[in-house]
């Protein structure tokens, strides 16, 4: 100990030093330092943790979104086919009702004509009648009984109109 | 390197006689230190920390994760306040010597034995405190009849530890500032009024080396802790 110098007293003051330092250093200095670096370190992971949260969920309501947009998409779709097949049924029997009533306006038109052509037909004929009548009184001079004559000439038509149809 | 005199010579007037001057140096170092960290962490902000604070947290962050890379995590919560500090307190030791009026503490075998000294109790506690009275079971080696030849040996190896880190810190910092001494001395008596500063280089080399020297020693003192954590096996291989 001599002859390296040493002495046990000054060994005990400088260790004193820095056992001093050390408890210093370890409450104003290791401790506040280090626990706020945990701390930060903390607040990071936890911050890290919610963003991953926080992306999982927005993920999860994407999936869901786009399940509902895929059976929102179904359901327009099936609408859809179910009006296109309405439009086509109610287009078929508006067609069908169309024809139908034109087949009977043409048929009524045609029936109303035909009564219309009797009718003439029979103005005419009755027409010629008299005018027969007429003629055939100045022929022979006679007063012809009218309605007798009538019927003769009527009776001549007819059998006129048998040869004509 | 005899005590001479420092700005801190006048303290004599209320320290005894028998007290070296770098025991002096050392608790006026101590106060300035824990000055300086009481002062720095007393407004810590954890949102916006100050550029002050940022270096704080980077030198002591990098403290913390160097101790947690040597010793592991679980032994780390409790060594780091004690490497981090034996750390700082030998670098500020051995820049000391370089101010002019002051002498490094570090430059004197009392205070690097002493340290050393705490070192190797510490390392004897982590040992006790991680495998009990067992630890010392590992100074008797194996196989166990050779336990009266290993048992000396590696008791010898165990105190060359401490031994080693306090003359290998006191050499180099003594060594330093004697070769400052010299060539101040060249300088003052040989060059006479051509005052040529050619210790300045070998100062700001010895900036490096107390750097050194610090991380040398805490280094060292890690690995000491971890080996006696990580038990003789271990030691070994």
């Amino acid at each position: 100990m001599d002859i390296l110098n040493i002495d046990p007293k000054v060994l005990i003051l400088q260790i004193g030093a820095f056992a001093i330092l050390l408890i210093i250093f370890k409450v104003w200095l290791f401790t506040p330092i280090l626990g706020m670096i945990d701390a930060r370190k903390s607040e990071i992971e936890g911050d890290y943790a919610k963003a991953a949260d926080d992306r999982k969920s927005a993920e999860s309501l994407k999936a869901e979104y786009e399940k509902q947009m895929a059976s929102v998409k179904e359901r327009v779709a099936e609408k859809l086919n179910a009006a296109e097949t309405e439009a086509e049924e109610l287009k078929k029997q508006i067609l069908d009702d169309s024809r139908k009533e034109a087949a009977e306006i043409k048929e009524k038109a045609r029936i109303e004509i035909a009564e219309e052509k009797d009718a003439a037909f029979r103005a005419v004929k009755n027409e010629i009648a008299q005018l027969a009548v007429d003629a055939a009184g100045k022929v022979i001079g006679a007063n012809m009984n009218t309605e007798t004559n009538k019927k003769l000439v009527d009776d001549f038509i007819a059998g006129l109109d048998g040869k004509a149809k | 390197m005899e005590e001479h005199g420092t700005w801190l010579h006048f303290m004599y007037k209320f320290v005894p006689e028998w007290v070296p001057e770098p025991v002096i140096v050392t608790y006026f170092i101590v106060l300035v230190l824990a000055v300086t960290a009481i002062c720095a962490t007393r407004k810590l902000d954890r949102k916006n920390p100050s550029r002050f604070q940022t270096v704080l947290e980077m030198i002591v962050g990098g403290l913390a994760a160097f101790v947690e890379n040597i010793v592991g995590k679980e032994a780390a919560r409790t060594a780091v306040p004690i490497i981090g500090t034996i750390f700082i307190f030998i670098f500020s030791l051995n820049l000391f010597g370089i101010i002019p009026g002051f002498v490094s503490p570090t430059a004197n075998i009392n205070t690097t034995v002493a340290l050393a000294l705490f070192a190797f109790l510490t390392v004897q506690v982590y040992g006790v405190r991680k495998s009990g009275l067992a630890y010392f079971k590992h100074f008797l080696g194996e196989p166990i009849w050779l336990a009266p030849l290993m048992l000396p040996i590696h008791i010898i190896g165990e105190i060359a530890k401490p031994l080693s880190l306090a003359i290998r810190l006191f050499g180099n910092i003594y060594g330093e500032e004697m070769v400052i001494s010299v060539l101040i001395l060249i300088v003052t008596s040989v060059m006479g009024y051509c005052l040529i500063p050619i210790q300045f280089p070998i100062t700001l080399f010895s900036v490096f080396t107390s750097a050194v020297q610090a991380f040398v020693f805490s280094m060292l003192f890690s690995v000491y802790i971890a080996m006696a954590i990580a038990g003789h096996e271990e030691e070994h291989s």
